[in-house]
């Protein structure tokens, strides 16, 4: 491996049960978000802007869509020689019985054989289902200059709401000294974002011995961050400004897709220099016919829009029929709303049909409607 | 799979297209936002199951090399077949004059070593969206030596001048092919789209190079309509001719209406082309668009009425850009005020605040230029 010498392990294997119907049949890293992406775009994006080479991508629940997607390494322009997308899910070996990844630290566990054949000497893992942008090669400099056995990039959040998230405290040189998940009394508001850089020796040795420890849930935060801890190894925090964002339920998925609506807004994914790469549909330009107005929306190509729309996020090929009204909302593709229909505060699943003169939502509503079957007029 | 070797072809230099075919070949110019007009020929030969295709290109290659790279976005398989890009070269750098049959006649080994039995030439100024393969079956079964496409039209007075149109019997056999003078309304427009075997293609090109170097193919096959069995096909659906300024504009234009629209967004034949992966565009307060096609990667501050708009073009507050064809790239300033305008890639339209043509005559704002 050249360059900088760390492979990427991208987990990709959660259910993300709190995404309700937009996960039952589809893994959450390969939810929509923003127009024309996949939450997993993100980490795969920001792994090749980074100039990484090799990522594997652990997947587990229904993960057989989002095996065949992320596979397409070209997409991030992953597919040169000595670069790669692996697509992990878990598989049968030789001499060990065949079990599904019990945790997220024994998903790495299970793939040992397979980052032992890069030879890396770190080893980024990431989470599949955060939107931000940020540069791994920068966090990299980071734990080399220190010298730490494992770096983890901490976000500064509200100090009300940092009981929500596992806290870091640190020293003045960013040495965290201590791990608090879900603190009732904070000490401080440095949240983990759940990427780490281990020295990859450090790593598999921690693995290995985790394997065997009776009631250990097998978990980066909550079993192997905290064994660095206590055996005194030096951890380092990596502070992170910018944009993020964990769309881990319908209220902050819509959230974070309304976040684009801002000229200003903080995520930028129109940065020629750090571009989010997704596949690309074969659509033309979007279409505003006479009959249909836009305002204050974020649109992809191939959308057809032929009622009103307000305030919303339009993927691909979704329709919007004369007369409909669409505030609000979130498209995902291929939606259709149709004649007359009236969609408000809602994120509406990919190919759903509303029918004409059907109304979902409320424009006073101050819950989020999710929409993932037809709805018809008058239910 | 589809029997034939693909041939794009480049036109003869009585079309011409004023302003932007200084800066690119017609094959390269935008269509509809986000599309080059190359990417209408190789989506519908793709479409067609043809994977081999030349390219044959007269005119700065640059923005055709770096839009087709390797071909993979036409959904062509990267092993078993290819998208040629063909410039024309030659040493004493005297290109303007080379013959389309020239250029084939170049080519004329790889062409024999291909294993296609039958050829499909199709050229990058008429657009429209077919089936080869289709066709190609319907050539066979016809027992004609070559097939050609044409429309019946019926504003040739003023339209399609210097394009080629065709003469036929009743039996659909093609006795002519002529230039279009503008003296008859009515006219069979030849959709400069030849079906052939390989072998009568081959013997062709030679026997065009030996007649005249200044032979195009177009007057080989006129030679032949009378000991040939040439037919002509009506092609039914939509066709945008273009052989000028104008026609460029109206050709782009046209597809705003919702029925042209639908054959372009056909997901069972769609149009392939290079994407740029940009963001999807932003409608900010005050931006709106209506009876328009806008690119991804767009920041609309102000008003687009009946207009196309490229990819990353920047409209400002209460600008207002209306029956216009901007290209990707463009910054149209604050209180700009645009109607019938052609605006070329890059350009800035920031000092001046209003600029109009006609609909007859738009006004062309070229490359990189900054108003």
């Amino acid at each position: 491996m050249e360059q900088n010498n760390m492979l990427a392990m991208i987990l990709a294997g959660g259910r993300g049960t709190r995404l309700l119907d937009l996960t039952k049949k589809n893994a959450k890293p390969a939810v929509y978000f923003g127009g024309k992406y996949r939450i997993i775009d993100f980490p795969l994006s920001n792994c090749a802007n980074s100039g990484i080479k090799v990522v594997g991508v652990l997947t587990q629940y229904e993960s057989v869509m989002l095996n065949a997607y992320a596979g397409a390494g070209q997409r991030w322009g992953l597919d040169t020689r000595g670069s790669g997308v692996y697509v992990l899910p878990p598989r049968e070996k030789d001499g060990t019985k065949f079990d599904v990844y019990q945790g997220t630290a024994d998903a790495i566990t299970q793939n040992i054989d397979f980052i032992d054949t890069f030879d890396p000497e770190h080893v980024l893992i990431l989470s599949g289902d955060h939107i931000y942008k940020m540069d791994y090669a920068d966090m990299l400099s980071l734990h080399k200059e220190s010298g730490a056995a494992c770096t983890i990039a901490v976000l500064p959040v509200p100090m009300k709401e940092a009981s929500r998230f596992g806290i870091m405290n640190t020293d003045e040189e960013g040495r965290i000294v201590e791990f608090e998940e879900k603190p009732e009394h904070p000490k401080s508001n440095l949240a983990s974002m759940g990427i780490y850089i281990f020295n990859w020796k450090d790593l598999r040795k921690e693995l290995i011995a985790d394997m065997n420890v009776e009631g250990s849930h097998h978990d980066f935060g909550k079993d192997i961050i905290p064994s660095f801890l206590n055996q005194g190894k030096k951890l380092q925090a990596y502070k992170f400004e910018g944009y993020w964002k964990d769309v881990g339920t319908i209220d902050s998925l819509w959230e974070a897709n309304m976040d684009l609506l801002t000229k200003s807004n903080e995520l930028n994914l129109d940065d020629p220099e750090w571009k989010i790469y997704t596949e690309d549909v074969p659509t033309l330009p979007h279409y505003v016919s006479p009959t249909g107005s836009v305002k204050n929306c974020y649109i992809n190509q191939g959308a057809i829009i032929k009622g009103n729309v307000e305030g919303s996020v339009l993927f691909h090929n979704v329709t919007v029929d004369k007369d409909a009204v669409v505030e609000q909302a979130v498209l995902m593709p291929g939606v259709s709303v149709g004649e007359g229909a009236k969609v408000y505060r809602a994120i509406v699943a990919d190919g759903v049909k509303i029918d004409p003169g059907a109304v979902v939502g409320s424009p006073d509503s101050e819950e989020i409607a999710l929409i993932s079957k037809r709805v018809k007029k008058g239910e | 799979m589809c029997n034939a070797l693909g041939i794009v072809t480049y036109n003869d230099p009585n079309v011409y297209v004023r302003g932007l075919q200084k800066y690119r070949p017609i094959a390269a110019f935008n269509f509809i936002g986000r599309y080059r007009l190359v990417d209408f020929p190789l989506s519908n030969m793709a479409n067609s199951g043809i994977h081999d295709i030349k390219v044959f290109v007269n005119g700065n290659p640059r923005s055709l090399i770096d839009h087709i790279g390797s071909g993979r976005q036409y959904n062509i398989n990267s092993k078993h077949g290819k998208i040629e890009l063909i410039p024309l070269y030659r040493e004493d750098g005297s290109v303007k004059y080379v013959s389309d049959v020239q250029s084939y006649y170049d080519q004329l080994y790889s062409i024999e070593q291909n294993n296609n039995d039958y050829v499909i030439i199709a050229p990058v100024n008429m657009i429209y969206m077919a089936n080869y393969a289709d066709l190609l079956d319907q050539h066979m079964e016809s027992g004609a030596e070559i097939t050609m496409l044409y429309q019946n039209v019926d504003n040739a007075k003023d339209h399609y001048i210097n394009c080629d149109v065709i003469q036929m019997n009743r039996q659909k056999g093609v006795l002519s092919i002529e230039s279009n003078l503008g003296n008859y309304k009515n006219r069979q427009l030849s959709l400069q789209t030849y079906i052939m075997s390989k072998e009568i293609f081959v013997s062709l090109v030679k026997e065009a190079t030996k007649v005249s170097s200044m032979y195009w193919f177009k007057d080989i096959v006129n030679d032949h309509c009378k000991d040939m069995d040439i037919r002509g096909v009506n092609f039914r659906g939509g066709v945008y001719c273009i052989n000028d300024l104008k026609s460029y504009f109206d050709s782009n234009m046209a597809i705003l209406d919702e029925a042209n629209m639908r054959e372009f967004s056909n997901p069972k034949w769609p149009a392939y082309t290079r994407t740029n992966d940009s963001a999807p565009a932003i409608y900010l307060n005050g931006g709106s668009a209506v009876g328009s096609f806008v690119s991804n990667s767009c920041e609309v501050h102000g008003q687009i009425v009946n207009s196309i708009v490229g990819r990353a073009c920047k409209i400002g507050k209460n600008a207002v850009v209306e029956n216009c064809l901007i290209m990707p790239g463009v910054t149209i300033g604050d209180n700009a005020v645009l109607k019938n305008v052609i605006v070329d890639k890059y350009a800035k339209i920031v000092k001046k605040k209003d600029l109009a043509g006609t609909e007859e005559e738009p006004l062309y704002i070229g490359r990189r230029e900054n108003i």
